[in-house]
């Protein structure tokens, strides 16, 4: 059989949306274009998509990030999610948690609840969940340093609830090694944070079978101005990093990579971005079946969530900013992600009004509904522009796989950390973040309303303005 | 909230952490569950891993 045959055998069993996938012509599509014996979406190794069909099946999920002040207020818009028909709920943090502090800690004073939600102890987790069942909702928790004790806390609510450990589906960031490349909420250093990291997968592998134990985030290397090969180049390595760490620890390659997950970000420069998650993906699946030995196809396919850049919005005119992720977010769509986040037009100023929220939704109902992007999977393989620049991504990323192995002697894990304590990597981000400050200097890169067409300047949006909650609105300071 | 919970059980919890935490072929996960069913604080639990693991401050970039 060719490999269309292959395909469509696939394609065959997999579901249907109820839904037209004509043109508005009429035209009636196909779930797919190309060659009978090219490569097909679901197919080895995977360039056009880890599954035969796509958005056909399945549109992606468009999971808002969200969290603020105390655990009452989380949990009551949690609630509203839920009832207006969300299955997923993602939970954002306040700085002090993120760093692994308590409220009362003198670092925590006028963060407490600002950016995210406080949590001290159990009992705050207790009532962010209260009155949502565990086992059948999926919460994705942005946490890295103390991701771990979160994860516990997660469980010990399930536990209490009577929810078995086996039915606990989410997703916790974990990803400490892009924390000291480029995010920067790290507490201990590489080498035992790595290990707290490693068991969270160990635990996860053994005892939650639904759960994401790491999410391989590129998202903040590129929001601290890397280029997006770097992004790619720098997440991929981070990825063999945490899998050669529980390969060390023991654990069989395909008992823990296929519930590895990625998240990317969306930028402006089109084709390169959707260059970027094909490439991703037929590196990952190259890497795990060559260089790790993963054997089920799962462990090789790269699945990621996506959010729009929040580097690239501007403060000036900031409603230009739908335009920008609304181009962002197709990029994303057409590279074939499995999740998104778009960012509200209001972001450079503030965290988002209700309004801007509802806009940025909507522009990913737009392009699910409207534009029509969703009934070919991708659509832009074959181009020979696409094609080369997936094809000249991936080879920089070769390019950084094997300087980071020779630094490493032969170890992604080792080269990783060794370039950590370099400062390899931060010098790497540094310096592409310079030299697009020099281009928007000298007025090369035009960034429409900073450098060029600044008429309507200086009119600022009204905003959300969330004040700290107090030290003693939390867990700490009740009696129980 | 540290006066109404158990404080034995808060303190041996925190002892375990870092005797697990000193014994890398240990995996830490059941220490943190027992810790936080304790209502051991996310700061406590940082500060005990501290004691083993260190803290890192990053080097200036040339």
């Amino acid at each position: 059989m060719d490999r269309r045959g292959a395909w469509h055998e696939a394609f065959e069993t997999a579901p249907s949306r109820d839904a037209v996938f004509d043109t508005m012509s009429g035209v009636a599509l196909d779930p797919v274009y190309g060659p009978d014996d090219g490569e097909f979406p679901g197919q080895w190794p995977y360039t056009r998509g880890p599954h035969a069909s796509m958005y056909r099946s399945k549109l992606w999920t468009m999971r808002q990030f969200a969290g603020f002040g105390t655990a009452e207020d989380t949990n009551q818009r949690f609630r509203q999610l839920l009832s207006a028909g969300s299955s997923g709920l993602s939970t954002a943090f306040d700085m002090p948690t993120l760093l692994g502090c308590d409220s009362d800690h003198q670092l925590a004073l006028g963060e407490v609840g600002r950016a995210g939600v406080a949590v001290d102890t159990l009992a705050d987790l207790e009532i962010l969940f209260d009155g949502i069942d565990l086992g059948s909702v999926t919460t994705s928790m942005t946490i890295n340093s103390a991701a771990p004790t979160l994860l516990a806390m997660y469980v010990a609510v399930g536990d209490k609830t009577g929810v078995p450990r086996a039915r606990l589906g989410g997703t916790i960031q974990n990803d400490i090694l892009k924390e000291y490349q480029a995010k920067k909420e790290f507490i201990f250093p590489p080498r035992p944070s790595m290990r707290l990291v490693t068991d969270a997968i160990r635990f996860a592998s053994a005892e939650l079978p639904r759960w994401h134990p790491v999410s391989i985030s590129g998202y903040h290397i590129r929001e601290a101005d890397s280029t997006a090969a770097q992004e790619l180049a720098f997440t991929l390595a981070n990825g063999f990093a945490y899998v050669e760490s529980a390969i060390k620890a023991g654990l069989a390659v395909d008992d823990f990579a296929p519930r590895l997950s990625f998240f990317f970000n969306a930028h402006i420069d089109f084709f390169e971005e959707i260059a970027k998650y094909r490439a991703a993906r037929r590196i990952w699946a190259r890497w795990m079946r060559d260089e790790y030995g993963a054997l089920d196809p799962r462990s090789m396919q790269l699945r990621f969530h996506t959010q729009t850049a929040g580097v690239s919005l501007t403060a000036q005119q900031p409603e230009i900013n739908i335009a920008r992720v609304a181009l962002e977010a197709l990029a994303a769509v057409l590279g074939g992600t499995q999740s998104l986040h778009t960012d509200a037009f209001d972001e450079a100023h503030a965290l988002p009004t209700e309004q801007a929220a509802r806009i940025a939704l909507r522009t990913q109902q737009v392009i699910a509904h409207e534009t029509g992007t969703v009934n070919v999977a991708d659509p832009l393989g074959g181009s020979w522009f696409v094609e080369e620049l997936t094809d000249e991504l991936e080879r920089r990323a070769e390019t950084t796989f094997a300087y980071l192995g020779r630094l490493g002697g032969g170890s992604m894990l080792d080269g990783v950390i060794d370039a950590i304590e370099q400062g390899w990597f931060q010098s790497e981000i540094a310096d592409a973040s310079y030299d697009f400050q020099r281009r928007l200097d000298a007025g090369t890169f035009v960034l429409v309303g900073v450098n060029g067409y600044t008429e309507g300047d200086g009119i600022a949006p009204s905003t959300l303005s969330i004040d700290p909650v107090s030290r003693n609105a939390n867990s700490l300071a009740s009696p129980r | 909230m540290k006066r109404g919970r158990d404080a034995d059980a808060a303190s041996s919890a925190l002892a375990r952490i870092q005797r697990d935490a000193a014994d890398p072929g240990v995996n830490l996960m059941p220490a943190l569950l027992a810790a936080v069913t304790a209502y051991v604080t996310v700061g406590e639990i940082t500060a005990a891993l501290e004691t083993v693991f260190g803290t890192w401050a990053e080097r200036a970039i040339a």
